[in-house]
């Protein structure tokens, strides 16, 4: 069996602010021996024990509990929608699949019995949705990687400890503002174009004189000139066109089948399993589209957990779905293109140093001087927590993919097998 | 094309060329204090008489002190900045559509600006914002210049070398994923897999290799990078290098015809569509790698001389995208629902994946591409998982096929058909599946089924792990096929079913390389059931025929010799006679519409009938014939003379209703 990516250290195994019962110190331990050999079906247990899957159900409500401001404790958890905030949301995720994986894996043959089959079915197409969804957000996390570059540049043209320390030039000046000017313009396209559209203007060497149009570089007034008339910009590569991330997020949520209480009694209580985790799927690419630059975001996507259903998880995931919700609805997040924290720091740094930095005079002032070099602190800050965290990130997405595919693809050789039906 | 800036002089370096240049500027401007002055109205024409005034020009004696060599610094420092100025003054025209010299001009100023700035000599301020002002041309120049000199790929050169790659395989067996009876069966030819050809004899594109910018355009992309990567400039050369290549290959992406799909899109493709994007992908994969990569790689090499560290990223950056996207179709597929037919074309795109890794690794130099590598090994590793799930998929398609169609005539169902041209195709991939489906012994040995002899633990464990899989298969096949015959109320039916089914097993397996892998032994077993089920044929068949003509049935009538004894007798005889022609003539009816599709079977089959039923009707006829003939209606009785009788076997087992008249006279 692959493992190659188990080991990495977004693994859920290090995280260490998990796990707070017995019973999830338990599952850690099995976690910490990612992806085990298929258990071998020849001697499962003969049933399954509803005491697992109660297990795994409220393991998912403590999961997602944590990712909430905890009243008690404000400290506890990081600031919803952060990049930290956003690794745990996807390390709970990682987790819950790993635990659905164990309590399926514990009688295997009882996967091919109905109605287990069939609801098994609906959760793994509502999770290939989820893999589009995966690749879109690296996509996006790229893009993030991409308006780092911009910052970074500008964070290194404003560095206090540059060579020779002298005051701030007007060539820095410029050169920040430069950069910043093309971070706008392509935050700005990111919203424009829904995120998908790229501008495919060449590919054929303009004709002489033709083809101008894009070289529009200025330099008195906004400072040096901004070739970004020309940027053309390589959102997704994963996805077509027409693809949209709030048309997929109500594909991956949308009529949820809430199980019957005589599927639960059939199933051994394995269909709450597969709600619980469909829900889990769900509220987790729900919070990530929120979070994280993709192509057509878009929040629409309704998901309620019956109230009578005896859930544990039902409570924190309606909270969760309703403060991130509350979250993107807030005035100066309305239009922004991601609800990630550093998303608005990006914005906000970059449009104070624009403003302090607007018609300045040179040299500087010392008032001025001290202005921009706060903002530049900011500047730089930002791009330390995008640099560290971005990657991981990404790493944890492709991690979310991987397993979703790896998971399916454990159940579907289980089903295919002969063997198992006899 | 035309409109390209000739290509500098291959005999002196770009920068040789440029330092020229600058010496130039300085020593004009070290002769006369307006000299700046004047060359900034020459310059402001954009034409060629600055080369031709500053060539007059000898090197000042002063140059060697160190204060003139300040003065005329800051002097040439003045003039760079005004012509840096001036450009961007400009902002429509570009300095690399102007005459060669003004470009030379240009780049001396950009390096007399930037090494004043690094010299942080007094002036510094004016020196940074001259060489942000530079630099920001330069990388609007450099993003023109890549795109007016991009070179367009052409696909039906491409196409050309690829369409050897692009036979058939599966399209062959029927393409939904039952057993259709209904589809023509033009199977019995050599399976062709997509990657028949001459695939493994090297690289098709060695001799094409393509350049993603004319080559006259590069050596000014690399001015470009030089004096920004110089300059402190490298983020911003990275940024605009990677942006404009991403786009590029896009274009050159849908060119080549790669779409861009989603997984969920992929998955509600129909089977057809599918297959030929399937196909296109084997094709576009290879040609991604060996001519768009490597092409690129060999532009960042040439573009970014200056920095390994840039080649690095940029090569990275700039393909990341391209590279996904060519990778998320093959997640896409990986992720398909199994069904039987995918898999040849599974297989191919495994292949062609497995074939380009190493190929990958070598563009990609040092550690840096190890990210990339083993997004693509993940890739290669589901599309196994798909390998191996779609066998498993078809193993079971094939223990559960139960149509019910019956097989009127006794002869080949569709269903073997399919299998074995199935299997002969995977045979074409022995060394992948030995690859994908070795376990390390078998995982899962409550498959195996010990009572048959084929799988003894010494004969499996000498096996090739295909083989044991194809072991496997066939042994569903033979009790799914032995399920089916079952089906027949005519046990003789059955018979031949099963001898057809089985011959054509064993020929489909002797005339391939499944001959080889499942061994003489597998076959000689086949070959000695198709026998009994022909001894059992002729028992069943005709044991009841016959025994009308058997002696001993006459002896035990009423006693011979005496007179009403001979009377009984004579009764007896044309009770027989016609008992056997009733009988035969059933035989006849029936079993000229059933079928023996073997030229050889049907033949062996009817000789063993003649040599059973001949003489016996032969003996008998000579023996009782008399008895019979000459009364009154011994044409009731004798109708068929021997040789009727052979005529009327050989109709036999043609699937058609026999031509012969059953009330034929004798002759």
């Amino acid at each position: 069996m692959p493992a190659t990516d188990s080991s990495s250290s977004s693994s859920p195994a290090h995280h260490t602010s998990f796990g707070r019962s017995i019973l999830s110190l338990r599952h850690r331990d099995q976690i910490h021996h990612a992806f085990p050999p298929t258990p071998d079906h020849s001697h499962s247990t003969s049933s399954i024990d509803d005491r697992e899957i109660d297990a795994f159900q409220r393991h998912a409500a403590d999961l997602l509990l944590d990712l909430l401001p905890s009243s008690t404790d404000p400290s506890a958890a990081p600031e919803i929608l952060s990049l930290h905030w956003t690794r745990h949301l996807l390390d709970s995720f990682l987790i819950c699949l790993e635990e659905f994986r164990s309590v399926l894996f514990a009688d295997a043959a009882a996967l091919a019995r109905a109605p287990l089959d069939r609801l098994l079915a609906d959760f793994f197409d509502r999770a290939v949705k989820a893999l589009d969804l995966c690749n879109a957000l690296r996509d996006g996390l790229d893009l993030l990687r991409q308006w780092r570059k911009h910052l970074a540049i500008a964070a290194a043209a404003l560095a206090p400890s540059r060579a020779g320390a002298g005051p701030l030039g007007e060539g820095q000046i410029r050169r920040a503002r430069k950069a910043l000017t093309d971070l706008t313009i392509l935050m700005l396209d990111d919203k424009d174009a829904g995120g998908g559209q790229r501008n495919r203007s060449f590919g054929r060497a303009p004709k002489d004189g033709q083809g101008r149009g894009h070289h529009r570089r200025s330099s008195s007034g906004s400072g040096s000139g901004s070739g970004s008339g020309s940027h053309f910009r390589s959102l997704s590569w994963s996805v077509s066109r027409s693809w949209s991330a709030s048309r997929q997020l109500q594909a991956i949520g949308g009529n949820l089948p809430v199980p019957r209480p005589h599927d639960v009694a059939s199933t051994g209580g394995l269909a709450s399993a597969v709600y619980t985790m469909g829900a889990v799927l769900f509220v987790t690419a729900w919070a990530l589209v929120a979070a994280i630059p993709c192509q057509d975001r878009g929040l629409q996507a309704h998901f309620t957990v019956p109230r009578s259903g005896g859930f544990p998880w039902a409570g924190p995931v309606t909270a969760l779905y309703d403060r991130v919700l509350e979250e993107s609805k807030k005035k100066e997040r309305k239009h922004s293109c991601g609800l990630l924290k550093e998303v608005h720091q990006i914005e906000r740094c970059s449009r104070q140093l624009m403003e302090v930095t607007d018609a300045a005079q040179f040299p500087l002032d010392d008032d001025k001087e001290a202005k921009v070099q706060e903002a530049a602190h900011e500047l730089v800050q930002v791009c330390e927590t995008l640099k560290d965290g971005l990657d991981p990130l990404e790493r944890q997405v492709r991690e979310m993919f991987h397993r979703i595919v790896r998971t399916r693809t454990e159940i579907l050789d289980c089903l295919s097998r002969p063997n198992t039906t006899e | 094309m035309s409109a390209a800036p000739p290509p500098p002089p291959e005999s002196t370096g770009g920068s040789d060329k440029v330092l020229a240049a600058a010496q130039h500027i300085v020593k004009s401007l070290a002769t006369s204090k307006n000299a700046a002055d004047d060359m900034i109205r020459i310059l402001s024409g954009f034409d060629n008489r600055l080369s031709s005034i500053t060539t007059g020009l000898l090197p000042s004696p002063d140059l060697s002190s160190t204060e003139s060599s300040e003065i005329s610094s800051a002097a040439a420092f003045d003039a760079a900045e005004q012509l840096i100025q001036l450009w961007d003054a400009t902002p429509e025209a570009l300095v690399f559509e102007a005459p060669e010299n003004d470009v030379a001009q240009y780049l001396a100023a950009v390096d007399v600006a930037t090494e004043h700035l690094a010299r942080g000599a007094s002036g510094a301020g004016r020196a940074g914002v001259a060489v942000q002002l530079a630099m920001a041309r330069l990388e609007e120049e450099l993003r023109q210049h890549m795109v007016r000199h991009a070179v367009p790929l052409d696909p039906t050169g491409l196409c050309f070398s690829l369409r050897r790659f692009s036979l058939g395989s599966f399209e062959d067996l029927d393409t939904s994923s039952e057993f259709d009876a209904a589809t023509p069966h033009s199977l019995d030819a050599t399976p062709e897999t997509a990657r028949g050809g001459p695939l493994g004899l090297g690289n098709p594109f060695d001799d094409h290799v393509f350049d993603p910018v004319r080559p006259e355009a590069v050596d000014d992309l690399r001015a470009i990078a030089d004096r920004m990567a110089c300059a402190g400039y490298g983020r911003e050369l990275a940024d605009a290098y990677c942006s404009i290549r991403r786009d590029l290959q896009d274009e050159y992406l849908s060119v080549l015809g790669v779409e861009r799909l989603s997984i969920d899109e992929v998955q509600r493709v129909e089977w057809k569509q599918l297959n030929d994007k399937m196909k296109k992908w084997v094709q576009g994969v290879k040609t991604v790698v060996r001519v768009l990569l490597a092409g690129e790689r060999r532009l960042c090499d040439q573009v970014l001389a200056v920095s390994d560290e840039l080649k690095e990223e940029c090569f990275l950056e700039s393909t990341k995208g391209c590279i996904m996207q060519i990778l998320n179709f093959g997640d896409a597929v990986a992720v398909c629902p199994r069904s039987p037919e995918k898999l040849s074309r599974i297989l191919d795109m495994y292949e062609a994946l497995a074939e380009v890794i190493p190929e990958m690794k070598d563009l990609c130099l040092g550690c840096s591409g190890d990210g990339v590598i083993s997004d693509v090994q993940a890739i290669l590793d589901r599309l196994g998982d798909a390998v191996r799930g779609t066998l498993f998929e078809f193993g079971k398609v094939l223990q559960k096929e139960s149509s019910r169609r019956a097989m009127m005539a006794g002869e080949i169902h569709p269903m073997t058909r399919y299998v074995m041209n199935y299997l002969r195709l995977l045979v074409v991939y022995s060394g992948t599946l030995d690859l994908l489906l070795d376990d390390g012994g078998d995982n899962h040995p409550s498959v195996e089924r010990p009572e048959d002899q084929d799988h003894d633990p010494e004969h499996l464990e000498s096996m090739t792990p295909l083989g044991r899989r194809l072991l496997k298969l066939m042994c569903y096949l033979e009790a799914n096929l032995e399920d089916k015959s079952k089906l027949y109320e005519d046990a003789a039916l059955e018979c031949i079913f099963s001898m057809n089914n089985l011959l054509y097993i064993v020929q489909k397996v002797k005339d391939s390389e499944l001959g080889k892998i499942l061994g003489d032994h597998w076959v000689r077993r086949r070959s000695g059931k198709i026998r009994q089920y022909s001894k059992s044929y002729l028992r069943i068949s005709w044991t009841k025929t016959l025994s009308y003509l058997r002696d001993d049935v006459h002896g035990s009538g009423s006693g011979s010799g005496s007179g009403s004894g001979h009377s009984s007798s004579r009764m007896s005889i044309k009770e027989k006679f016609k008992n056997f022609n009733l009988a035969f003539e059933e035989i006849y009816r029936n079993q000229t519409i059933w079928k023996v599709p073997d030229p050889q079977l049907r033949e062996e089959l009817k000789i063993s009938i003649s040599e059973n039923v001949i003489p016996a009707y032969r003996a008998f006829l000579g023996r009782y014939g008399s008895q019979v003939d000459g009364g009154r209606s011994s044409g009731k009785y004798i109708k068929y003379t021997p040789e009727d009788l052979e005529g009327q076997l050989s109709d036999l087992f043609e699937g058609s209703p026999g031509s012969a008249n059953h009330s034929r006279r004798r002759t």
